[in-house]
């Protein structure tokens, strides 16, 4: 006989799994929007032809978020960095991963091999990693390939280290014993029974990564590094006005600033959700 | 009618702390859970009561709740704790802490996640009696080298100077009983205090404890869900089942003549060379969605139509056990047939 | 062990560290795919422009004689000599050096009081308006450059408000100058006892500092959020409160049990700073470490970079191993597993 409830269940409940829902759909949906803007939106204006004796206007009908201090216009090239930046950073941290994790797999090995990577890893640590990118970027060519290759430099390691941690906790778990036990091939073992259940804080913290790398990008391209100062992207818009806030003029800095905020926002609110929902769970 | 009233004036005398009502709720994702429902218990002086009853049952939110140690999200809903004339529960805080340590001390269930790693064991003992005012350093120092010498620590200065983690689990857990009892509280309440020790050094804790309860006439409460500690331990024994306190009474009453069919089982289950393993099936209730009715009823082997939809009231069964059943007391054919 | 013992284990093991670092830091500037020679002699430069850049970089030679080179001068404590201004590399290092500890110091105060505070609130007062409060903060802080942060503190603190100077530097362009002795000014103002030219100099420091500070922040309280957290839930906790300690007995209880995340945390903020102030500092004209790195990247000075990246890493790895010896210093349980 089933026993009858009494309690009806709450209100809070539901409302409680739109908000949750909300909490990665809304980021996700906002950063699709600005990156197809970037490419397909018509936008105002020319991101990268300056307006004739327009320089430095403030935020107003014409050009709804002002103009720099070439004349171009605020708007359309912060939709335009969109689809510099956030592609970018995306694209090197891609390649992180495809570094970062299978030399993290075998990383948690048994053996020594392990260990010396994370006394390797200890030391490189030491260093200034962002400095260390700006460095590897202007000495090997100031080109956007290179800025793929500093990211990789700040995140690959961090990878290789999370994923080792994790495929240490994983090797102590029962399941994987049990697969062991079996004969399971090492490398099925690593990419069937390791690599699955990691992959919710490797996608989580990877998300985390690409906020930060978006600040990255904004710091090569702030010094002029990297990425061609023509080119749009919010880091070298936030340059250019910087000189202007000084003086009170903020809308060249302040609306750039402003979308790289909101970007992170979004990539940490992903990265939030991810680990809640895909983390994996603290048992053994 | 005189008489009466003089049984229940000396018993509300006797008594050191008079559980009614307590409810306690957690807020979960998934609801509400109700884990603790109404439970009535009462301890007298000098006495030692056992709570008892499978996980999840609610002794150990019972016992936090009594100590206002439950937090978000959980809360105590209702019920009074009626502890030397003051209900804990609506005490305002400061005075539930000055209570603490002092009137009421507590044993936790695992000595090393009660003592702090990072601090001297002599510290720990400072703060507690700071905490009551107690300043003095020389003095506490005296006091809490007699305190463990009391709970039969050979070498209290050693242990004083030291960390938790140089000792082992007997000894760590005898430096917690030490604490407990610094400030001579007249209640003792321990929670599963022998559970992550080994066998053998489990009856020497025990033994130490009921001694240094009897010896200055304390009363205890002690959680634990093993029956047979309940049996060679306790004068008096609480069972719970799903937040509900199912049967009370003396230990000898309740082993030997159960009257609610929880404890029946329970006691059937006490392993024994013998006999073939006796298990009870099935699960406890969803405590967010608590069932009307009596939250035993799916697994009870006594089961009647009105179990499941009306809740039973507390009776009194033949050797003065409230219990809490549908079932008339009729329970003396119990022990054939069984391995008690 | 004792503390003595443990402090010993760790030094001996520095020297092969710091020959790791050493290592590192040479391969990391030289063992570069790409063509610095080309980067540096730029794009018009003529075949003999090119080969006078590399024999004068010393590029021309193989890479292991490169290294003992590179090694050999070290080891006398000869870090090379600047492209630009020909001084040694040490020189210019302790040049900027003392600038860039003066902020990075003043900043992790800052960002430590407010950071450990913030991540102290939102634990206590865990699942409360409060905690939220606390948490949004930690995100809002974390979530924008910190360039970008110093850029608004100038708009709003000098231009709006006028309660901090002009960001031209360490002292505004009427000041006197101290005398130098270590290049901050903060330093030598006191040392040479003007105290007008002192009190410019902190106020020339305000919004660096509460630029860092604040950005750096976010860390600190998320370390202390994550550490006290748990230790307020945790059964030591409940015994205490068990026993009778006051909820503020209770709080200092748990950050005993947190310090030593929180403290190991602000000391990889403290290497980490050294050069992750450099953007900062280049914003206010500080003077610093870090924007003398910046600018010798962006000049190509070779060896100026490779100096300052080997000296970055000698230097995270004393303050490491410093803090390896606080921490077992506060941490018992440290010293007796290792």
């Amino acid at each position: 006989m089933t026993p009858e409830t009494i309690t009806a269940p709450k209100q809070p409940r539901s409302w409680r799994r739109i908000r949750a829902r909300a909490r990665w759909i809304i980021p996700t949906t906002a950063l699709t929007v600005m990156v197809l803007a970037a490419f397909f939106a018509p936008l105002p204006f020319d991101p990268d032809t300056p307006a004739q004796g327009k320089t430095l206007v403030p935020p107003g009908s014409e050009h709804w978020l002002g103009t720099d201090k070439f004349g171009l216009d605020v708007f359309s090239r912060l939709i335009a960095s969109a689809g510099l930046d956030i592609p970018l950073a995306i694209t090197g941290l891609i390649v992180s991963l495809a570094l970062g994790v299978p030399l993290g797999l075998l990383a948690s090995q048994r053996g020594r091999w392990g260990e010396s990577v994370v006394r390797v890893l200890d030391v490189f640590q030491a260093f200034p990693l962002l400095i260390l990118a700006i460095a590897v970027v202007a000495l090997m060519g100031n080109n956007i390939q290179n800025v793929v290759v500093a990211i990789a430099i700040i995140n690959v390691p961090r990878f290789i280290r999370l994923v080792r941690s994790e495929g240490l906790t994983i090797r102590e778990s029962r399941y994987f014993e049990a697969a062991e036990a079996i004969g399971v091939p090492n490398h099925r073992l690593m990419f069937k029974h390791m690599l699955p259940n990691m992959i919710g804080t490797i996608l989580s913290q990877a998300s985390l990564a690409v906020a930060h790398a978006i600040v990255v990008i904004a710091s090569l391209s702030f010094l002029g590094i990297g990425i061609n100062a023509a080119d749009a992207s919010w880091g070298a818009m936030i340059q250019t006005g910087a000189q202007s806030m000084t003086t009170g003029q903020w809308w060249a800095s302040v609306f750039p600033g402003l979308a790289i905020f909101v970007t992170i926002m979004c990539f940490n609110s992903i990265s939030h959700c991810l680990q809640e929902n895909f983390g994996r769970a603290k048992q053994l | 009618m005189e008489s009466s009233q003089n049984r229940q004036e000396s018993q509300a005398e006797n008594q050191l702390l008079a559980i009614r009502g307590l409810s306690t709720e957690f807020d979960t994702p998934n609801g509400t859970a109700h884990v603790v429902n109404g439970v009535d218990f009462t301890v007298n002086r000098g006495e030692i009561v056992g709570v008892v009853g499978e996980s999840g049952c609610g002794k150990s939110v019972s016992i936090r709740s009594i100590l206002g140690l439950v937090r978000a999200p959980g809360k105590v809903t209702a019920g009074s704790a009626v502890f030397q004339g003051r209900d804990l529960l609506t005490l305002p805080k400061s005075e539930l802490r000055k209570a603490r340590g002092k009137d009421i001390g507590f044993i936790a269930q695992n000595p090393f996640s009660a003592l702090n790693p990072v601090m001297k064991i002599e510290k720990q003992f400072r703060y507690i009696a700071a905490a009551h005012g107690d300043q003095d350093g020389e003095q506490v120092l005296v006091r809490a080298r007699q305190t463990l010498s009391d709970v039969g620590i050979a070498g209290p200065d050693r242990v004083l100077r030291g960390y938790a983690h140089q000792l082992s689990g007997g000894m760590a857990q005898r430096v917690v009983i030490a604490m407990a009892m610094l400030l001579n509280p007249s209640l003792v309440i321990a929670d599963e205090p022998t559970t992550g020790l080994d066998l053998t050094v489990q009856r020497q804790i025990l033994d130490l404890i009921k001694s240094l309860v009897r010896e200055h006439q304390r009363s205890m409460l002690l959680v634990t869900h093993d029956l047979g500690v309940v049996a060679q331990y306790c004068d008096k024994v609480v069972v719970m089942y799903a937040g509900k306190v199912v049967e009370e009474g003396s230990v000898h009453a309740v082993m030997k003549s159960p009257a609610h069919p929880y404890t029946r089982a329970l006691i059937r289950a006490i392993p024994s060379p013998k006999q073939p393993l006796v298990h009870l099936s099935g699960r406890l209730p969803d405590l967010v969605h608590y069932p009307a009715g009596c939250p035993f009823a799916p697994r009870c082997p006594e089961v009647h139509e009105e179990c499941t939809s009306v809740a039973p009231v507390p009776k009194r069964a033949p050797h003065d056990q409230v219990f809490n059943c549908h079932l008339e007391s009729g329970v003396t054919e119990f022990y054939a047939g069984t391995n008690a | 062990m004792r503390l003595t013992v443990y402090i010993r284990k760790r030094l001996l093991f520095m020297p092969l560290a710091l020959a790791s670092v050493a290592v590192l830091a040479f391969l990391l500037v030289n063992a570069l795919p790409g063509d610095p020679v080309g980067v540096i002699a730029g794009p018009a430069a003529t075949p003999e422009q090119l080969a006078e850049t590399s024999r004068r970089l010393g590029l021309d030679q193989p890479i292991w004689q490169r290294f003992l080179d590179y090694f050999g001068a070290l080891l006398q404590g000869d870090l090379g000599t600047s492209f630009y201004t020909n001084r040694s590399i040490l020189t210019e290092i302790f040049r900027f050096l003392p600038s860039t500890l003066v902020l990075v110091t003043l900043s992790l105060a800052l960002a430590s009081v407010l950071g450990i505070g913030l991540g102290v609130i939102g634990a206590y007062y865990q699942g409360r308006w409060a905690d939220g409060g606390s948490r949004f903060l930690i995100t809002v802080f974390q979530a924008v450059p910190d360039f970008f942060l110093g850029l608004l503190l100038i708009y709003f603190l000098f231009y709006q408000f006028g309660w901090a100077p002009a960001p031209v530097g360490q002292l505004g362009l009427l000041d006197d100058a101290p005398p130098r002795v270590t290049g901050a000014a903060l330093i030598d103002s006191l040392i040479a006892g003007n105290m007008a030219t002192f009190w410019a100099a902190v106020q020339h420091a305000i919004l660096p500092v509460l630029t860092l500070g604040i950005y750096y922040s976010a860390y600190f309280a998320r370390t202390t959020y994550a550490a006290v957290g748990p230790a307020l839930e945790s059964k030591q906790v409940e015994f205490a409160r068990a026993c009778g300690l006051s909820e503020r007995k209770v709080l200092g209880y748990a950050l005993r049990q947190a310090r030593t995340p929180i403290l190991t945390y602000g000391g990889i903020l403290l290497s980490a700073l050294l050069g992750g102030a450099a953007i900062v500092e280049t914003i206010f004209s500080w003077g610093g470490f870090g924007e003398w790195a910046i600018t010798s990247i962006l000049q190509l000075d070779l060896p100026a970079v490779q100096g300052f990246i080997l000296f970055a890493g000698i230097g995270t790895l004393i303050v490491f191993t410093l803090l390896d010896v606080v921490v077992a210093l506060l941490d018992p349980r440290v010293r007796y597993d290792s």
